[in-house]
């Protein structure tokens, strides 16, 4: 007996739940725009009023797009990591990207405080503001990338690769918190802020940068479609297979990287998107075919993104709350609910 | 010893003269095995035979272009396996390994479509020409009615038989597996074998199988490729390598002997002294081994003969009242009550190899 699910009104309930999640996100917030003015607002800026052109345009676009692009980003480099490892614990920064990009913001951080060469070069970025935050970032996260591809290059084994991204990350963690101990208490809250992770500071000049490289990364993960399924038989199946998995590996790693290493550069390390969202999809869609799976995580990654920074912002008060704070409170509730259903799938299959 | 190359049909697989192995490092390498040339047909089912660690993973994984030999080379249909694109070595050649996978929601029929990887596009859509395929290679393996299944909800006899059928979704000339019969119960071990003989090689690959199922593989396959713990190879039809020795050779321990006569192997170790049975048919043979498994060097006759001071004597008479339907009188010479023949009867073997084993008499 089959119990395969009919992809095409998941793909209808997906979409019309995105477009709802963002028509939301538009009217809500510390103050609640009615639905027609917002339409006005996007559709005719001039003829709006404008404190709703600020608020719509300035404030509530940029943060909805960046939440769309982040996350089905994460969502997209998740389903990949788990994949490739095999492993259901898998995320976007399991390699380290996070860590690297933290460091490179601690750095950024600690330096625009101090005197001296450094100081006047973070200064000249613009202190801790968000463009020397960005940069650092991605410099991190850059730096860790670079590294995990030089050895995936050289290592057979995948689980070695595994390992050394996550001592990276421990690593890159460890000189972070070394800097932090020497962090004046206002750096140190800069930091905090940035790890809380945001969509709300992201503006349209940015999004210029972040749109594109995460719709390449989008466009690289549909071709890593045919590679991604061949790999759920392990990788010496999938080079019996034809598939080079050097190569395939290479891409993969390179793919999530871009996706996950801009998401984090622009928006801070977000929590639990990328580990909750492919076992939803999975299990919602009751599949492990990538080539439903990977628009499947887009969406549902993105949608999952906006609600979430809808409930951070807790509509009607003026305080906010840490994005991660809402991620995790979300996501967590998901990931016990995988684990209770794999477990039931396993026992399942011994009867 | 070299094979003759010529004949009918065109050869699937040449091997010449390889020495296989791993390099170590430059000018270090560790010979694992050296062949002569040898080679394969369609439709050919080969077993490979011999103990753990002999080589045979390696023999395979060199024969399928996974590992490069270290000297000599194999031949795919005229082509060397190491010069084929891989794409185009996917679609001569396909591999069953021993791995256990884990493949999540996947259906059977999206698992053996994942054999047509060779031949689909980029996004790895399915041509009509595809899904027929998979479902050709579906029904081959009997899988048809689990088509829609998931791989979770299956037994490992039909994940197994899964696997196979998305190897011969390739299409391939040349299907390798190794060990296709391991964690397998006994029955799922001969039907696995047998639908590689009935019906993969129906559609015109050969096959190469390396395996520890002795008997069914004198069975079942056209030749043998044999490794003796000397690391030597030897081919030959199974019943040539029976009759010569070979295979007895190959697998001879000190406390094992093989029996040509049954293809069995049996123990060597008669430590408790020669007995006599009389009887034939099925329940003698089984007799004979039972009293072979405990120690005794037996030898089985049709007709009736005395016990001996030195041999007692198990004969089997039909026992119409009991519920065996047999029963086995044992008669023995008690050498300390003035040579007086003895005689006691047992309605099993179970009986009787324990008296035999634990009870008091002068057979002991």
């Amino acid at each position: 007996m089959s119990d395969k699910v009919k992809p095409l009104p998941i793909v209808l309930a997906t979409t019309a739940a995105l477009v709802a999640a963002i028509m939301s996100a538009m009217v809500f917030g510390s103050v609640a725009i009615p639905v027609r003015d917002v339409v006005c607002a996007v559709l005719e800026p001039s003829a709006a009023a404008p404190g709703v052109r600020v608020i719509v345009w300035v404030v509530r676009m940029p943060r909805v797009i960046a939440a769309v692009a982040g996350g089905a980003a994460l969502a997209l480099s998740g389903l990949q990591m788990q994949t490739l490892f095999r492993n259901p614990l898998a995320g976007p920064f399991t390699l380290g990207i996070s860590s690297g990009a933290g460091l490179g913001v601690a750095i950024v951080v600690l330096a625009s405080g101090a005197g001296g060469v450094l100081g006047a070069v973070a200064e000249g970025f613009g202190g801790y503001g968000p463009y020397a935050l960005v940069a650092a970032a991605t410099a991190g996260a850059a730096a860790v990338l670079i590294a995990i591809l030089f050895v995936a290059r050289r290592m057979a084994d995948i689980t070695t690769i595994l390992i050394l991204g996550i001592l990276f990350g421990y690593a890159a963690n460890a000189v972070t918190t070394a800097l932090l101990q020497i962090a004046e208490p206002q750096q140190v809250q800069s930091y905090v802020t940035w790890s809380f992770g945001s969509f709300a500071g992201v503006t349209w000049d940015q999004l210029q940068a972040f749109v594109p490289v995460i719709a390449a990364g989008v466009l690289l993960s549909f071709g890593l479609m045919k590679p991604l399924n061949a790999l759920l038989l392990g990788e010496r199946y999938a080079e019996t297979l034809g598939m080079s998995v050097t190569r395939s590996r290479f891409a993969i790693i390179a793919t999530t990287a871009l996706l996950s290493g801009a998401t984090t550069a622009f928006c801070g390390p977000i929590a639990f998107i990328g580990i909750a969202v492919p076992h939803l999809c999975r299990f919602a869609l009751r599949s492990s075919d990538h080539r439903i799976l990977i628009p499947a995580c887009a969406a549902t990654g993105a949608l999952i993104a906006v609600l979430s920074d809808l409930i951070a912002r807790l509509p009607g008060h003026d305080i906010t709350l840490p994005l991660n704070a809402v991620t995790a409170m979300l996501g967590a509730p998901i990931v016990v609910w995988v684990i209770f259903q794999r477990s039931r799938v396993h026992s399942g299959a011994a009867q | 010893m070299t094979e003759p190359t010529e004949g009918p049909l065109p050869l699937v697989l040449e091997a010449r003269d390889l020495a296989i192995g791993y390099r170590l490092g430059p000018g270090r390498e560790r010979v694992v095995l050296e062949t002569p040339a040898f080679h394969l047909r369609p439709r050919e089912l080969v077993c490979v035979l011999g103990p753990n660690g002999c080589g045979k993973t390696t023999l395979l994984r060199t024969l399928v272009g996974l590992l490069p030999p270290l000297r000599g080379g194999v031949l795919i249909d005229g082509t060397p396996v190491q010069t084929l694109e891989r794409t185009e070595r996917a679609r001569q050649l396909a591999v069953v390994l021993t791995d256990r996978i884990d493949p999540g929601f996947l259906t059977v029929f999206e698992l053996v479509a994942l054999g047509r990887f060779p031949y689909t596009p980029w996004s790895g859509r399915l041509s009509g020409a595809d899904r027929e395929a998979v479902r050709a290679a579906i029904d081959a393996l009997g899988l048809g009615a689990l088509a829609e299944r998931r791989i979770s909800e299956l037994s490992d006899g039909e994940r197994q038989k899964v696997m196979i059928a998305r190897a011969v979704a390739q299409r391939p000339k040349l299907l390798v597996l190794d060990e296709p019969t391991a964690f397998l119960d006994l029955p799922s071990r001969v039907e696995i074998l047998q639908l590689l003989k009935r019906r993969v090689t129906d559609s015109g690959a050969a096959v190469v199988l390396s395996t520890h199922e002795l008997d069914l593989a004198l069975r079942l396959a056209d030749r043998l490729w044999l490794i003796d713990r000397d690391g030597r190879f030897v081919l030959g039809a199974p019943e040539d390598l029976v009759l010569s020795g070979t295979v007895g050779q190959a697998f001879a321990r000190p406390e094992l002997e093989f029996e040509v006569e049954t293809a069995t192997f049996r123990p060597t170790r008669a430590t408790r002294g020669r007995i006599q049975v009389i009887g034939a048919g099925a329940v003698a043979l089984w007799t004979t081994r039972a009293l072979e498994r405990i120690g005794f060097e037996a030898q089985r006759t049709e007709y009736a003969t005395e016990p001996r001071a030195s041999s007692p004597v198990v004969a089997i008479t039909t026992a119409p009242q009991q519920p065996g339907g047999t029963c086995w009188n044992l008669r023995y010479v008690d050498t300390h009550d003035d040579n007086r023949v003895l005689e006691q009867r047992y309605f099993t073997i179970d009986e009787l190899t324990r008296e035999l084993r634990h009870g008091g008499g002068a057979h002991r």
